[in-house]
Formats: C-alpha cells, sequence, structure tokens
C-alpha cells in the first residue's frame, strides 16, 4: 500500500470523497470482502464535503468517536487509502468504470512515518505563522505528518543558480547561521563572492517588495558568509562521491570556471583549473573592485576550493584544448571569459589619456599601476563604468562624469551602485552618447550629441540620435566602459575551435564546442554578464561533462525542470505590518574616496535576524531539508517525490464529493452511487445511512470481485521452545529518550536471567524496525520477546487511544512476518517515559519500574485463542416491506441465499392489517426463496447458527439462517431484551444503527423510515449484513476468556455487562445456567472477567493467576 | 509432600476421623454432592488416612468443604469433619500457603488483612443515628462486626446488614442498655480462621482484646454466629487469661422476654426460617430464634423442608468456593423457602443476608418469584411494643434504621 508506488491499484470500488458517509461506505464495503480504492482530495478522510457544515448538535469529540474505524478502514489490506488525490476522469467501459486520479506528491509517507516529530522540532518554520511540518487531526489516527510545500518561492526561481534563499533566511532567523551557509554552498561554492556583489536577481523578484521593500537577501549571504569568516577559514562540503579517476582541466579561473570546477571535483572527478594570470579569480579579480570586493573574501574562497581538492596552477596561459587532452585529460571546459575591451570605435580612441575599462581595473585592481587625470569622463552605463568612475573618484580625479546613453531609469549598472558613485561625487551626463574624441596628442575633449537606444523587434538594438547638436566636454582621462568581448579571434586557442559571432566560443546544445572533449561556458559563450549568471553557466556545462564521461544525468537538477509543490504562494497576511529593511552600515561617501577599503560594513547579527525575519516564507517548506536528515533512517520524507497518475478499473464508484461531479446537471451514471452531501444537514445517521446505502448497492456489481477471506501474508514462524528472551527498545527514531539513558535501559535488561538478546531498534514500527526484530528472534532462536515501544496491548482496533504506528508495529510483526503474537509482550514505554521532563535517571528508574513486571510475566506466559468461526451465507429476511424486499433483492443480486417472508408476526401477536393487505412482491429474482406468511415463534442461536421457529400451512418448522434481518415493526419485539436499546453497538465506534442487542440479527427502526426512502434503507441494510453475512470466517478474540463450568454460577452478571452481546447463558438439562462466550463477538476488554463474583471467567492470557503472580513479583524484590 | 506429619496425624486423632466407619451417612446429605459436585467426606477421611500421598486429591477436598456441619450431624460416630477441615486448612496453608479459591477476588480477605495492622484508622461508626445510645466506655460492649463494609462491597445487590447492628442496639436500648460500640473494632477474623490464616486470626484477637480492655469492656455482645463463635470459641484459644463474656443478643432477647419484659406488636406475615449453620449446628440455638418469631402477635412461622438439624447452608462459607454448585445449592434452598408459601425469608445472620440476596438478584435467569429476606432482630425490633413516650425516632420505616453510606 505504499502511496509513492508507481503501480495502480488492482481493481475495487472506487470511492472518491471524504466525510462519514464515504468512511461507512468505505467499511461496508472492505468488510464485505470488496476491495475499495479510497480517494479524496483532503490530506484525510473525515474531512467534510466542501461546503457541509457540521450539524450543530453533533458531539464535539465525534470526530474521534470515529477514529478506531477510521483506522480499521483506511488499515484494512482490501482498502488503497489515496489522500490528496483528485478524480480528474471517469468514463463507463466494458461495463465498468475507468477512472483517472491525480495524487499530489506526498511528501511524508504515512506507510513510514513514524510520528516521532524530530522533524518538527528540527524545522525552522515550526513555530512561525505557517508551520510547514503539520501533525495530521488529532483524530486521525496516522497522526503523520503533513508537509505544506508550495510552488518553489520567486527568489529562488530568480536566482541563475537556484541558490534557496527561502532557506537560509528560514536558518538564519532561526539563528541556525553555519545551516543557512551550508544551504547556499549546496548551489553556491562563493557565498562569500556573491555575498558582496552578486547582482541579486533573488531581490527583485522578492514579494515582500509588493508589500515595503524587497528581503536584503544578498546582505544577508554576506553577513552568513563574514560570520562564518570570524570562526575560521571558509570550507566547502567534502566531495560527494570518491575519486573517479578522470580528469577535467578547467581554463580559467572566473565565476563560471570555479563554479563548473567545484561541481566537478563534488562528483569524484580530478579538477585542474589553469589560469593565465598569476592569481586566480578571473574577473572577479580583474575588474571587481576591492572597495566592492575584498580581497580577502575572493582569496578565502579560491582557497576553499583548492582544499576541497580543486588544483588550481596560475600563470598557464592555455593555448590548446587538444594538447591538454593528449596529455591526459579526459575532458576540456573553457571558461576563458571576455578579456577585451569594446572600442567605441571613434576617431581619437588612439589619443593618450583614453583607457579602455578592463585595462584600467585590471591595473589597478592588479596592482600595476593605473592614473588618471583630474578631469575623468566614464563613457558606459554598465557596473563596469561605475567601477571605473568610482576607481578614478579614489585615484584623485576631482570631476568624474559618467556619459551613457542610457536615462537614470534605463541604466544597466544597479541602482545602489549608480547612487554610490554618485555619492562620492560622480556626476553623470545621461542621454548622451559620444560622437568624437579630440585633444592634441592626448585627449582634451569628449564630444556628444543627444541620444537614444532604439529597439526595434526584428534587429538589434542601435543608437538614435535626438539632436543635431554636438556638446562637448573636457577631459584629461577617458575611461571606455562599454563592454567586452573575449580575446580568442586570433590566438592559438580561437584557431582550434570554432567560433561564433563576437568571437564567442560556439557551442551545440551540449554546451560542446567543435573539438570532441571540448566544452566552453561563461561570458566566453554567452557575452558578458554577471557573476551569477556565469556560475550557473559553469555548473551547467559541469553537468554536461559529467554527462559526457560517465554517461549519467546530471547531478544537479535545474529548478525549472523540477517541477514541486502544491498550490499557490502563502498568502501575504493583512496582518503583517510594514516594516524597511535592514540596512548595512556604510562610511561616508567624503572618507570612503579616499581608499579602497569596503564600503559596507556589513549587517550586525540582530539586522541580520531582524531582516530574515522578514520573509514571508512563500513556499510555506523552505526546503532546508533539515527535516529529511532527522527522517533520513525512517525515510518517510522525501521533499522531491512527485505527484503521480492512477489508472483505477471500478465495477461501480461511490460519490462523496460536494460540488459538481463530473456529470454536472444530469442524472448520476450507471454504477455511480452518490452520497448526497445534503444528508449532513439532516442527521448523522442519515449520512452514515446513505455511506451504507451506496456501499449496498456498489456491492452487486462488485459481486465478482468479493474475496471470502483475507489471506495471511506470511506463514506462520516456528517459535523456538527454548526459553530465550529477547529484549528489543524503540528509539522512536532518536525521541524515546535520550541515547545514554536507552544504552541504560538495554544494560538493564542484559543481566536478567533468561535473556538471550538485547537491542534497540531505530523505530519498531517501520519496516525495516520490524525487520530487524524478525531476524534477530530467527539468528538468536527468540523463544520470547520484550518489546518496549509505544505498543500498549494486544487488542486490534477497538480501544480510541490506539494509532497508526502501533497499528503498523503489529501488521509487520505479526502479520506481514508472522511472528507468533503470543511470543511478544509489549510495554508502552513512549507513553510514560515523557524523555522531556525528567533527568537521564528518573527516565531509566522509569522505564525499570515498566519493564519489570515484562520480564516477570515473561515467566508466566500466558496462552492467546486462536480460532475462527466458520459461517455461510443464509439471510433471512422477515418482513416484505419495501425495505425488506430491498434489502433482500440486493443481497440476492450480490449472491447470497435470502429466504424472504412477505407476511410474518410474532407467536401471540394479530398479522397487522397494514401488512395482511400489502400486495405481495412477485417480481423477485429466483435465487429468493420468498415465503408468503409464516409466525415466528422465536430466534434462537448466535450469528453465523441462527434457529428460526416458524408455523407455516399450520406446520412448524425450523430455519437455519446466519444472519436475520427485521423489516416489519411487527417484528422488532424479536430482537430486544427488555429494557435494551440496541444502540450499545453504535457506541462500539462502529456506527452500525442498524444493529440489534442480538449480534446477527439485524432490524429497521420505524424512525429511520420516517426520513429515508424506505428502498435506500433496504440497500444500506444489505450493505450493513453483507458485512458480515459476506465473510466466510469470523475470527476469534485472541483475549476472549474462557467460563469454568464448575464456577461458574450462571448469574448473568457477565452477560449484563458485556456492550458486545459476547455473553450468553446457556441452560444446563437440571435447569441451571452457564456463561457461554462468543468469540467472534468478544473484543478481550475483560469487563467480564472484573465483573464475575466467583473469578469463573479468566482470560488465558492474562489470567486472574498471572496478574497475581506478576503483582507479587512487582511488591517483591524479583529483577 | 505427603500429608503423614505428627501434625496432621494429631488432627486425624483429635477430630476422631479413625472412628469413621465408611458408611457414606456423610456424603449422602452433603450438599455438595447433592447439587452434582463430586464431594466425599468420608472420602477425604479415607485419604487422609491411607493415601496420604494424594495430595491433589485432599488439598482439593479440604478447600472445597462448605463447613456447613451437615455430614457431622448425619455422622454416627462423631466424626468432627468441619473441625477437621478447619485444622487441616491451618495446617496445608502453613506447607503450601493460602490456597484455596477466594470469591471476589479475595477482597473480603485482603480487608480482614489490612485490618490487622495496629496503625489502622477506620471510620466505622458514621452509621451510628443520634436516636440510638452508645458509650464508648463500659461494662456492656456491642460487636459490630463486618457490616458496615458488607454493606458498601455488596451495594450492587442492595444488601442490608447494617440495619442488624442498629437494630439490634434499638433493642439493647430498649432493655435499657447503652452499649459501648468501638471506633476501632476490627473484624473478628472468622474467615481468616476458617480459610486457614491463623496468624491473622490471631493479630485480630489481639487487637480486638486491647480494643475492649482499653474500654473497659466486660461483657461483649453479638449479633452475628460467626462473631459470636470467633469470639466466645476461639478467640480464648489466642488469648491468654481471656476474662470476657460473650453473649448472642437472641440468647439475652430470650431471657427478657421469658421475663416479660418484652412485648411485641402484631405482624401479619408468614415467614419461614433459615437457620444459619453456625449458630444451628455450630451453637445448638434452633429454638431461641423460633420462640422469638412466635412471639410476635400475627406472625405465621411455617418450616421449610430441611430445618433445625438438617437446614442446608445458603451456599457458601467464609467467601470461598462459591460456584456453579453454590449456586445450585441456593436455588434449591431458595425453591424450599418459596414452596412454605412464606413471603419472607428470615435469617440471623449477616453471610445468609448476603448469599440469598446475591442469588435472589443474579440477572439470570430473568425476574424471580419475589421474597423478602430480613434480619431476625430487624423484625424484633420493629414490632417490639414501646412505651408511648419511649417511641425512637426512626428516620425510615420498616426494618429500616439508619444505613452509613461512608465508612
Amino acid at each position: 500500500m505504499n502511496q509513492n508506488g508507481s503501480k495502480d491499484p488492482a481493481p475495487g470500488v472506487l470511492v472518491v470523497g471524504s466525510g462519514y458517509g464515504a468512511l461507512k461506505a468505505a467499511e461496508d464495503l472492505s468488510h464485505a470482502g470488496i476491495p475499495v480504492i479510497w480517494a479524496t482530495r483532503s490530506s484525510q478522510f473525515l474531512d467534510l464535503p466542501e461546503g457541509v457544515e457540521p450539524f450543530e448538535d453533533w458531539p464535539g469529540d465525534l470526530n474521534f468517536q470515529f477514529r478506531p474505524l477510521y483506522l480499521r478502514v483506511t488499515r484494512h489490506p482490501l482498502v488503497t487509502p489515496l489522500t490528496q488525490t483528485r478524480l480528474e476522469s471517469l468514463s463507463l467501459e466494458d461495463g465498468s468504470c475507468a477512472a483517472h486520479l491525480r495524487q499530489d506528491p506526498v511528501y511524508v509517507d504515512y506507510d513510514l512515518c513514524t510520528g516521532c516529530s524530530r522533524c518538527m522540532e528540527l524545522c525552522p518554520l515550526n513555530h512561525g505563522e505557517h508551520p510547514p511540518l503539520q501533525r495530521s487531526p488529532a483524530f486521525c489516527p496516522s497522526r503523520a505528518l503533513l508537509l505544506d510545500k508550495r510552488p518553489v518561492s520567486p527568489c529562488r526561481q530568480a536566482c541563475p543558480l537556484g541558490v534557496n534563499a527561502q532557506a537560509y533566511l528560514a536558518l538564519t532567523a532561526a539563528g541556525s547561521y553555519d545551516k543557512a551557509l551550508a544551504v547556499v554552498r549546496r548551489d553556491n561554492p562563493l557565498p562569500g563572492v556573491c555575498g558582496y556583489i552578486c547582482s541579486h536577481p533573488c531581490e527583485s523578484a522578492c514579494r515582500r517588495g509588493e508589500l515595503d521593500e524587497p528581503l536584503a537577501i544578498r546582505d544577508i549571504k554576506r553577513f552568513l558568509f563574514d560570520h562564518e569568516a570570524e570562526l575560521g577559514p571558509a570550507a566547502l562540503p567534502e566531495p560527494e562521491m570518491g575519486p573517479r579517476g578522470q580528469k577535467v582541466a578547467v581554463v580559467g579561473s572566473g565565476p563560471a570556471g570555479l563554479s563548473a570546477a567545484h561541481f566537478l571535483n563534488q562528483q569524484g572527478f580530478a579538477v585542474t583549473i589553469l589560469e593565465a594570470a598569476a592569481q586566480a579569480g578571473g574577473m572577479l579579480r580583474r575588474g571587481i573592485n576591492a572597495f566592492r570586493l575584498p580581497r580577502p573574501v575572493l582569496e578565502a574562497e579560491v582557497e576553499a576550493l583548492e582544499q576541497s581538492g580543486v588544483e588550481i596552477i596560475t600563470g598557464t596561459k592555455v593555448e590548446s584544448a587538444r594538447h591538454l587532452l593528449d596529455q591526459g585529460f579526459d575532458a576540456v571546459l573553457l571558461t576563458v571569459g571576455t578579456q577585451r575591451d569594446l572600442r567605441l570605435n571613434l576617431p581619437g580612441e588612439e589619443l593618450d589619456g583614453v583607457l579602455h575599462c578592463l585595462d584600467f581595473l585590471s591595473a589597478v585592481n592588479l596592482g600595476e599601476g593605473g592614473s588618471v587625470g583630474q578631469r575623468t569622463v566614464v563613457i558606459g552605463g554598465g557596473n563596469s563604468a561605475m567601477d571605473a568612475a568610482r576607481t578614478a573618484v579614489r585615484l584623485g580625479a576631482r570631476q568624474v562624469t559618467v556619459v551613457a546613453i542610457e536615462t537614470e531609469y534605463e541604466l544597466p549598472a544597479s541602482p545602489r551602485e549608480v547612487a554610490e558613485a554618485a555619492e562620492e561625487g560622480v556626476a553623470f551626463q545621461l542621454g548622451y552618447a559620444p560622437v568624437g574624441l579630440s585633444g592634441e596628442g592626448a585627449i582634451a575633449e569628449v564630444s556628444l550629441r543627444r541620444a537614444h537606444w532604439e529597439r526595434p523587434e526584428d534587429g538589434p538594438p542601435r543608437i538614435e540620435f535626438d539632436s543635431e547638436d554636438i556638446e562637448s566636454i573636457e577631459a584629461d582621462t577617458v575611461i571606455v566602459a562599454i563592454s567586452q568581448s573575449t580575446d580568442l579571434p586570433g590566438s592559438p586557442l580561437g584557431d582550434e575551435v570554432k567560433l561564433g559571432g563576437g568571437g564567442r566560443l560556439a557551442v551545440n546544445e551540449d554546451l560542446a564546442t567543435s573539438l570532441d572533449g571540448v566544452f566552453a561556458a561563461g561570458d566566453a559563450v554567452s557575452g558578458p554578464s554577471t557573476v551569477v549568471q556565469a556560475m550557473a553557466a559553469g555548473r551547467r556545462a559541469a553537468a554536461r561533462v559529467h554527462g559526457y564521461l560517465t554517461g549519467e544525468a546530471s547531478p544537479w537538477r535545474e529548478l525549472d525542470q523540477d517541477p514541486h509543490g502544491v498550490g499557490e504562494h502563502l498568502p501575504i497576511s493583512e496582518d503583517l505590518l510594514r516594516e524597511p529593511r535592514q540596512r548595512m552600515a556604510q562610511r561616508q561617501p567624503k572618507v570612503r574616496r579616499r581608499d579602497f577599503e569596503a564600503v559596507d560594513l556589513g549587517l550586525t547579527v540582530s539586522q541580520a535576524q531582524a531582516e530574515a525575519e522578514r520573509c514571508l516564507q512563500c513556499a510555506s517548506c523552505c526546503e532546508c531539508l533539515e527535516c529529511e536528515a532527522a527522517c533520513e533512517q525512517v525515510g518517510a520524507i522525501d521533499h522531491s517525490r512527485q505527484g503521480r497518475a492512477l489508472q483505477v478499473r471500478a465495477p461501480a464508484v461511490v460519490w462523496a464529493e460536494a460540488g459538481a461531479p463530473p456529470w454536472q446537471g444530469q442524472a448520476a451514471p450507471e454504477r455511480v452511487f452518490p452520497i448526497d452531501p445534503e444528508s449532513y444537514s439532516a442527521d448523522l445517521m442519515d449520512v452514515l445511512m446513505m455511506g451504507s446505502a451506496a456501499a449496498g448497492l456498489a456491492m452487486a456489481p462488485a459481486a465478482g470481485l468479493r474475496v471470502p477471506a483475507v489471506p495471511a501474508e506470511a506463514p506462520p514462524r516456528p517459535r523456538p521452545a527454548t526459553g530465550r528472551i529477547g529484549f528489543f527498545l524503540c528509539a522512536c527514531n532518536g525521541s524515546m529518550a535520550p541515547a545514554p539513558a536507552l544504552e541504560r535501559i538495554l544494560d538493564l535488561a542484559r543481566p536478567v536471567p533468561g535473556v538471550a538478546h538485547v537491542d534497540s531498534v531505530f523505530s519498531v514500527c517501520h519496516p525495516q524496525g520490524a525487520d530487524q526484530i524478525a531476524e534477530a528472534v530467527d539468528r538468536h532462536q527468540l523463544s520470547q520477546i520484550i518489546l518496549a515501544s509505544c505498543v500498549c496491548c494486544p487488542l486490534n482496533f477497538q480501544c480510541i487511544s490506539c494509532n497508526d504506528q502501533r497499528t503498523r508495529a503489529r501488521m509487520h510483526l505479526f502479520e506481514r512476518l508472522g511472528l507468533d503474537r503470543g511470543m511478544v509482550e509489549t510495554v508502552n514505554l513512549r507513553d510514560h517515559l515523557h524523555a522531556g521532563q525528567f533527568s537521564q535517571e528518573q527516565i531509566v528508574q522509569r522505564a525499570r519500574a515498566m519493564l519489570r513486571p515484562a520480564f516477570i510475566r515473561m515467566r508466566h506466559p500466558g496462552a492467546l485463542r486462536m480460532g475462527d468461526t466458520e459461517i455461510k451465507k443464509r439471510v433471512l429476511v422477515l418482513g416484505g416491506s419495501q425495505v425488506g424486499i430491498s434489502a433482500a433483492r440486493n443481497l440476492a443480486l450480490q449472491g447470497l441465499s435470502v429466504r424472504l417472508v412477505h407476511r410474518a408476526w410474532p407467536s401471540g401477536q394479530e398479522l397487522p392489517d397494514s401488512i395482511a393487505a400489502r400486495p405481495l412482491d412477485d417480481s423477485l429474482e429466483d435465487n429468493i426463496t420468498a415465503v408468503e406468511a409464516a409466525e415466528i415463534e422465536a430466534i434462537r442461536g448466535v450469528l453465523g447458527d441462527f434457529k428460526v421457529k416458524a408455523k407455516l400451512d399450520g406446520r412448524w418448522r425450523t430455519w437455519s439462517a446466519d444472519v436475520v434481518c427485521l423489516t416489519d415493526e411487527n417484528l422488532i419485539g424479536l430482537s430486544l431484551y427488555a429494557g435494551q436499546t440496541g444502540l450499545k453497538k453504535f457506541y462500539r465506534y462502529d456506527f452500525s444503527f442498524f444493529n440489534t442487542p442480538h449480534s446477527g440479527v439485524y432490524r429497521i427502526m420505524p424512525v429511520t423510515l420516517e426520513r429515508v426512502d424506505p428502498w435506500q434503507a433496504g440497500a444500506a441494510l444489505a450493505g450493513e449484513v453483507a458485512t458480515t453475512a459476506a465473510k466466510a470466517y469470523l475470527l476469534d478474540h485472541q483475549l476472549s476468556p474462557v467460563v469454568d463450568p464448575a464456577r461458574c454460577r450462571g448469574c448473568g452478571r457477565c452477560a449484563e455487562i458485556c456492550p458486545f452481546e459476547a455473553i450468553t447463558l446457556k441452560q444446563n438439562p437440571d435447569g441451571s445456567f452457564t456463561s457461554q462466550v462468543f468469540r467472534h463477538n468478544c473484543v478481550g476488554c475483560g469487563g467480564c472477567v472484573g465483573r464475575c463474583p466467583v473469578s469463573a471467567l479468566d482470560i488465558p492470557y492474562f489470567s486472574n493467576q498471572l496478574l497475581e503472580q506478576m503483582v507479587a513479583g512487582v511488591m517483591g524484590s524479583e529483577v | 509432600m505427603k500429608l503423614d506429619s505428627p501434625e496432621i496425624k494429631r488432627i486425624i486423632k483429635e477430630r476422631s476421623l479413625y472412628m469413621c466407619l465408611e458408611c457414606g451417612k456423610c456424603s449422602a446429605s452433603c450438599p455438595r454432592l447433592l447439587t452434582g459436585k463430586e464431594y466425599s467426606p468420608r472420602l477425604l477421611a479415607h485419604k487422609l488416612i491411607a493415601e496420604p500421598g494424594d495430595l491433589a486429591y485432599i488439598q482439593n477436598a479440604v478447600w472445597e468443604c462448605l463447613t456447613c456441619g451437615l455430614c457431622e450431624e448425619r455422622c454416627p460416630s462423631g466424626v468432627q469433619f468441619s473441625q477437621a477441615i478447619l485444622d487441616l486448612r491451618a495446617e496445608l496453608s502453613k506447607a503450601l500457603g493460602l490456597t484455596g479459591f477466594r470469591a471476589h477476588d479475595g477482597a473480603v480477605h485482603s480487608w480482614m488483612r489490612i485490618m490487622t495492622s495496629p496503625r489502622l484508622e477506620q471510620n466505622r461508626l458514621d452509621w451510628l443515628t443520634p436516636e440510638l445510645k452508645v458509650a464508648t466506655d463500659g461494662p456492656v460492649a456491642f460487636f459490630t462486626g463486618c457490616v458496615p463494609y458488607f454493606d458498601v462491597f455488596f451495594s450492587n445487590i442492595g444488601v442490608d446488614t447494617l440495619s442488624l447492628s442498629s437494630d439490634a442496639i434499638r433493642l439493647l436500648n430498649f432493655l435499657d442498655i447503652e452499649p459501648v460500640v468501638l471506633g476501632n473494632e476490627r473484624c473478628c477474623g472468622h474467615d481468616l480462621l476458617w480459610t486457614g490464616d491463623r496468624d491473622n486470626f490471631a493479630a485480630l484477637c489481639r487487637l480486638n482484646y486491647q480494643e475492649f480492655k482499653d474500654h473497659g469492656v466486660e461483657e461483649v455482645i453479638t449479633n452475628c454466629p460467626e462473631c459470636y463463635q470467633a469470639l466466645g470459641t476461639y478467640m480464648p484459644q489466642v488469648i491468654e487469661g481471656f476474662d470476657l463474656k460473650v453473649t448472642l443478643l437472641i440468647d439475652l432477647l430470650e431471657r427478657e422476654v421469658n421475663k416479660g419484659g418484652l412485648s411485641f406488636r402484631p405482624l401479619e406475615q408468614k415467614v419461614t426460617y433459615q437457620d444459619p449453620c453456625r449458630l444451628g449446628r455450630g451453637a445448638g440455638r434452633y429454638e431461641e430464634p423460633r420462640n422469638l418469631l412466635k412471639r410476635v402477635p400475627g406472625l405465621e412461622l411455617v418450616e421449610m423442608a430441611n430445618n433445625r438439624h438438617s437446614a442446608i447452608c445458603c451456599g457458601n462459607s467464609s467467601f470461598i468456593n462459591c460456584d456453579a454448585f453454590s449456586k445450585r445449592i441456593q436455588a434449591a434452598r431458595l425453591d424450599q423457602a418459596r414452596d412454605t408459601g412464606a413471603e419472607t425469608l428470615v435469617t440471623a445472620c449477616p453471610k445468609c443476608m448476603i448469599h440469598t440476596s446475591c442469588a435472589l438478584r443474579d440477572p439470570a435467569p430473568g425476574p424471580q418469584a419475589p421474597l423478602k429476606v430480613r434480619g431476625l432482630v430487624s423484625i424484633l425490633a420493629e414490632q417490639i411494643e414501646w412505651a408511648q413516650d419511649e417511641t425512637p425516632r426512626r428516620k425510615s420505616g420498616a426494618g429500616g434504621g439508619s444505613r452509613g453510606d461512608k465508612i
């Protein structure tokens, strides 16, 4: 039943929707042996159909009352429960229905979730407004976690690397800075560089901008890096893969090269970076100023990359990629960047004092000199131009003017750069294009014309001049900063590989160049871009290299190929207050313009915290994966799960959904049986009745699918006879108690005489945990087991406090693995250790107190009663009302043997005129044995073996039946004892409203017929009856008591107290009475044993004597 | 283990088991056997003498006996069978522990053992209503026994054994006796003694004796035949220098009636009388209760088929062995009572009241012919003729007295 498997379920009745009616329908169908596929859009099965308001008079704890039933249905072997599943289409084919279902991704597998809740403890968002991890509602027996995962947040989507900004903001807000930084490094090996100078497309996408201002995401990243740097050197994660033995050369150490090298290194390739310059960093070092990117930051990151295993060889210019291949590299990646400044191609560009941006910046940045005149004009509007301008300021220029065609709002440079440049005294002459440079030997003047960019749809942008006037500004230095191109054309490398437009490297869709084994990425392929885009390009190329060398798919999923999340982003609450973003402290412009020290000082801890808390957490779950780590062994949480499509073939469909059905406006198609949501407005009984009616009607077409008995999953294992005890302690995935306490509890068990094996199990309710126990039983030849976990009793689905995990532990151990139930003594430590409240010593002492009786108990194993009662399929329907005929026909259609008595009356009563006058229905199916009229003396016997004495045609005869239905009002007296209301069963959480105090005798109450259509009621009755009559066997309860006939006084107190009608009094020949237990009715509660004044009833598994011995042992000094 | 210790031999000798002629009259009269249980006093005697190795049989038989004494009544050789059982239970318990099957999961015996604690603090006088005149110190005490506990424990069968005590005090007050009622009295220990627990019986005896002495008591009046036997017969065996006078209330009443000090108002009712085993065969009081009943004008006493020496046990003794056969004994006895046509079954023992009430109130097989169960003293207290100014103020009418809901 793993809901994440891709297999389509076997045919069964499809129940669509949730709520009490659907639950009842699923119960009746599955308990009548018919497979059910139950699909609901909700995350749990008691969610009322949309728009349905709970009836006012319903008790507040109603859902809890349904809990045992819920558990019994959803864990029934014949039920395939599908939550978060929509019906996409429904069609009739070949006499059965074909349905297409779509299930949203189920991130927490409720077949595996142990409910340990460690994930919730670790989730950084767990205490916020929208905790992404929540327990399913308390009445939902699995209590499995639900993960609210919305579509990926815009910031992450906007990041070319897909860095999970939401997660590191969440972790920062939670104070987990190291984890936050590790999240950044998952996708970005240069958090420091990007923290300082990233163009942060994430912030432009941030939804907080709709409310006040976008998050300062980049500044937080910088904070995280700086915070780490204060504590020690930066470090990248260990490679994920061991060495593969394949070598990759990366040519160029700019952002693309560093990124590609890192990701390839992570995958186990031996990576060598070859850098022409004396120091690594490429454009990061040449082109970006130290006051924006302090050199220690860059150097720390390059150092970290080297530490993680990447070899960097500087001062080596690669002239031939082929040569590298010949040298033994298995692949080469060219990330050589754009090293050549573009020229204006204007007259006078050769004059002294006319510089080009990259030449200028790299001379300054590499410490090779660089000076400017008093009046410096920078031509260009990008970030490089700003860098050049601000560098000129720092080199002493008195007047620095930026000339650009763009207007202020069009400038490609980031507004922050522009603003900071302006603060430092840079002047702007915008909307002008240079048309000439002039001077006598050296530059003196720049001629400008008003212009703007024209961007036609079908061509490259071009400059449009707006005026014929030529203006000019004086200049001692001109810095041309209008972008760069590669320096490949004409170079040896450029001759070796094919080049494309603008001298860029030509690559195919696999980023491969014309040379086999040689790939290219970064600005050399795309032209100048941003750092983060270059890094993303580097990773994409790494993926191609990886694919080329291994033939495997990329280990790095790009977000655009990874659809996940359900629904919409979290809404922005109206209660949310506007709050400005935190700003880094900044040195004053007049101070900072004097040197090349950093301009910004970074966020303080409290600022970073406050800023991170502003995050809206758009996707709810931030995918920090903290929970996945906590759940590693259990494996219930998997953020990468995908939704799935299922195809279902169903002989019938029960429709319990509100809203527009697929057959909107028309009558429901044949074989579709709706539970009208209108019934919720009436009474709980009506809803349940509708559920049963739908089930009853669906049973006829589904009769062919019926399985007579649920086959055992595993044959019982032989049980070693020797007295070898195994002690297993469930760690509940680390949440039972601290590890040292668990170890001490295990130590308590080790020296106990008879103990042959002691071990802890990470989670007993997990398949692997159960496997571990079964293996140990075999290996150590254990004859008995003490299981200290959360399982408190050997009962099945009876108690309202039972849960899915306990049930699963039992299902795995006893049904799947076939362990003998009688060999296991369960101790519920989980609910009693209260690990959070007590010291280690107290925990151990509590465990000791709980475990002592179990060890004493091991010496007195009690026997479980195993067995079943065979029943046949004979139904006697007394009363030919519409209900009776409807029930009889439905049961006959299901293939059951039905005897219908049209007119019946109890002995000593008259047949009411209304029944006598009722016409006989002569259109009954052949397989119904119809009797016209009979006087009924009494119904004797028990479920599966009723004897009904009836007089017809003046002669008495006795009919045998397994189940009896009373469907005329005049007969109800046959089912009721004095003083009994017949509703006790209702409170057994069965909600079986046709039951009488006499198990196996069903009746319809007149009050029911006041509200419900009799044909519907008959179908519902048939559905209920089939849950018993269609079974081949009724299983005995393992804890049912035995009666000592010599001791039993026949006083009847046990029968009086038993709410399950499991005890009747049998008359002995001498007239005295003795109690008799119907083991298939018994639930093993032990009420009768407690009530018996003379201990004539006893449960062998928990005998009175055994309890006395245990009490004596506990009070004494044993163990 | 073989039961041939000197102690067992002494019991065989002292209780005259050697005298058994194996005539089988005992078995033929045993209510257990008559209701279908395989039980034979004769065979037990035989086993003890001739096959002491058959421990299983002997142990079972020793614990299964009702100790009703009917076999002894019939024995032509004077075998003291019940006394032998009493001794054997003590002896077997010494060797094998307290076995035997206790009804009500042994709760009754547990509370009796709890009472052996010297530090026990009981609240056992709540049932005393103001019109009942009692003293805290003095020469004459009334021994209440376990009735305050019974009424709580057996509340589900609606038995009112406390009325026996309140009516007894009412009658004593009528005779101008204001008895001491002790707030920290213990159980008399009868049931512990008869289930083999002699140590705890002795502990109760010592505590009770000390309590009597501390309050200056010289004479103890009791209304319960079991208490009478425990205090009068067995306590002196435990307490050295025992110097209390133990008086049965009906003896006192009979004396006063004979003196002419009591007269009764008429009661038009047909009643039958159940002889308690400890009162009849145990203490030889067959006629005293009957004589008292006959003093009530209009009251018609009709006898059951088995009466006086051949009366049948209420089905159970000392809260052990209640089982299917007990129920049959009770059913048979109640049938006998109904056959007399009486509307009330009168008895003089709280245990008989409990056991007959229980059988009458069994939910199965359904409603039975109505039969009231009343205590002898309650009828007497109800019908006694008070002088005009002496009429005690009663809380409730018939037989009532007040019940302590709390102990």
